[in-house]
């Protein structure tokens, strides 16, 4: 087994650990399937208001591929379709109907995944509305089935903080089943699937140790899919590969087995509301407020979705994505701070030296502050420190704003994986992350 | 409190300093000092939602 680490690091200790407890939650009265959060797919609806829908009937189709399609995640009735700016479908709701009605499909177990090949395999995830788990490196869309992979990379723990961890997410024996039989799938869509586990979160069952094949060691980012494959690609041919994530691995295993569109899914709450703070199995496209227990002022908070450092804030009324399985509580900050500048920073959450905490190392809570104004660029190699696929940020987005786009390719601006630490870190407080997703966006679309 | 009445004594002369004010052209001490006492609060508005709190 391969061991990798992460050479540039950045030093953080976040307050908010959810409880180490899986609890399962009622379901809830209404779910949502949130296209504009699948990136790099032109959603066209197939469905409108009040229409009737089963659990796995199509709401959109992607227009440049239309067996790309995205489907219901319950039964029941579309309640609401929400817009957002330029009338992009933001979330279509549906109403749970209590019988739940579903669409059926051909049960498919061990002994016919053997036999099938890898076309059968492709169109029975698109058929089940599996395959938009499968994702891209580098542009972190959807994976395309006429591409052949250097490999299918699946990350067994998620290192940006309060994912659910690996040890939560199987430890139903079902679970492990799962796992090993979306392995099984996956290896007959490429010639290598690396299974990548933590080193702090090894896991205990051995028939699972015998398929792990790469082991991450370090905070985050370790572990992402896209640092792994940078740092064990051989040449400029393996640039291209497909990740899913080990719990969605389990849930193409029970689209397979069952027949039913998979639902369920382990989730965590973390952040400044310990009482909420825990694991919970619930359904996909859950509604944020369906996860919290109590809380008195829901604006109080930034409801972050899909992890502290890749995620979005969403509304307090919002649901849960296709890919999210983390919802972070950061308080926002209403009051300015007294003398700010004078104070020694003994709880100041910081990587760098510049304040007291950097000696204590304390666990601190983060807030919704930017911490300072936006300035330009002062070169001082912060993001460089930090960057796990070794690239300087502050070059590359100089290049980005010189519109030199083959100076920033040279930078490695496509190696990029959006983990959020050279925009975390910057002094200068430029919005690096947003600035090299959109322009990596930008040039899958060939709009430069 | 102590935070809110000395934002509410930056807030009545603030007039005086702003662009047609009689001490416009100390602005920029003004905003310095209203910075030094009060440190400003901007909130995140892109991914990610935290950040470092080192200021240049």
């Amino acid at each position: 087994m391969k061991t990798v680490s992460v050479k540039n690091r950045c030093k953080f200790s976040v307050a908010g650990k959810p409880a180490a407890r899986l609890e399962s939650l009622p379901a809830p009265a209404r779910v949502a399937a949130l296209p504009n959060q699948i990136p790099l797919i032109r959603p066209r609806l197939l469905v409108k208001p009040n229409d009737a829908v089963k659990l796995g009937t199509p709401l959109v189709e992607d227009k440049g591929n239309p067996n790309l399609k995205l489907l219901s995640p319950a039964g029941g009735e579309v309640a609401d379709i929400q817009y957002g700016p330029r009338r992009v479908i933001e979330a279509i709701v549906i109403k749970i109907a209590p019988d739940e009605p579903y669409v059926e499909f051909p049960m498919i177990d061990e002994t016919w995944v053997s036999g099938m090949g890898r076309e059968e395999i492709v169109d029975a995830l698109m058929a089940r509305g599996l395959w938009p788990l499968i994702r891209g490196i580098p542009f972190n869309g959807i994976a395309d089935p006429k591409e052949t992979p250097a490999a299918i990379w699946v990350p067994l723990d998620i290192t940006d903080p309060f994912h659910p961890p690996s040890d939560i997410y199987l430890f139903e024996a079902s679970a492990k089943e799962n796992l090993l039989l979306g392995i099984k799938i996956l290896e007959k869509l490429a010639d290598r699937v690396s299974i990548c586990e933590h080193r702090d979160r090894r896991l205990s069952d051995e028939r699972l140790q015998q398929v792990v094949t790469h082991r991450a060691a370090g905070p985050f980012p370790a572990g992402d899919p896209g640092v792994m494959h940078y740092q064990t690609k051989q040449s400029a041919k393996e640039n291209r590969a497909w990740y899913i994530t080990g719990q969605d691995v389990i849930r193409l295993a029970e689209g397979f087995s069952s027949g039913k569109y998979p639902t369920s899914r382990v989730m965590t709450v973390s952040g400044a509301h310990p009482e909420n703070n825990r694991h919970m199995r619930t359904r996909l496209g859950a509604p944020l407020k369906s996860l919290v227990k109590t809380i008195d002022r829901p604006n109080a908070y930034r409801w972050v979705t899909g992890g502290l450092f890749t995620g979005y804030s969403a509304a307090p009324d919002g649901f849960m994505g296709l890919y999210e399985t983390s919802l972070v509580l950061v308080p926002e900050v209403t009051e300015n701070e007294l003398l700010g500048f004078a104070r020694p920073g003994l709880k100041k959450p910081t990587s760098s030296r510049t304040f007291l905490s950097a000696l204590t190392k304390p666990t601190l809570p983060v807030d919704a502050d930017r911490h300072g104004e936006l300035r330009a660029c002062v070169n001082c190699g912060y993001c460089a420190a930090v960057c796990p696929v070794e690239i300087l940020p502050q070059y590359t987005y100089k290049c980005i704003n010189a519109e030199e786009m083959e100076e920033a390719l040279a930078h490695g601006l496509l190696d990029c994986v959006e983990c959020g630490l050279c925009s975390y870190v910057c002094p200068s407080k430029i919005e690096l992350t947003e600035t090299f997703k959109d322009t990596k966006h930008k040039y899958y679309w060939g709009k430069i | 409190m102590i935070t809110k009445y000395i934002q509410r004594l930056f807030d009545a002369r603030r007039d005086l300093f702003e662009e047609g004010g009689r001490l416009e052209k100390l602005g920029p001490f003004y905003e310095a000092a209203e910075a030094f006492f009060l440190y400003p609060v901007i909130p995140t508005r892109k991914s990610p939602v935290v950040r470092d709190s080192l200021d240049l």
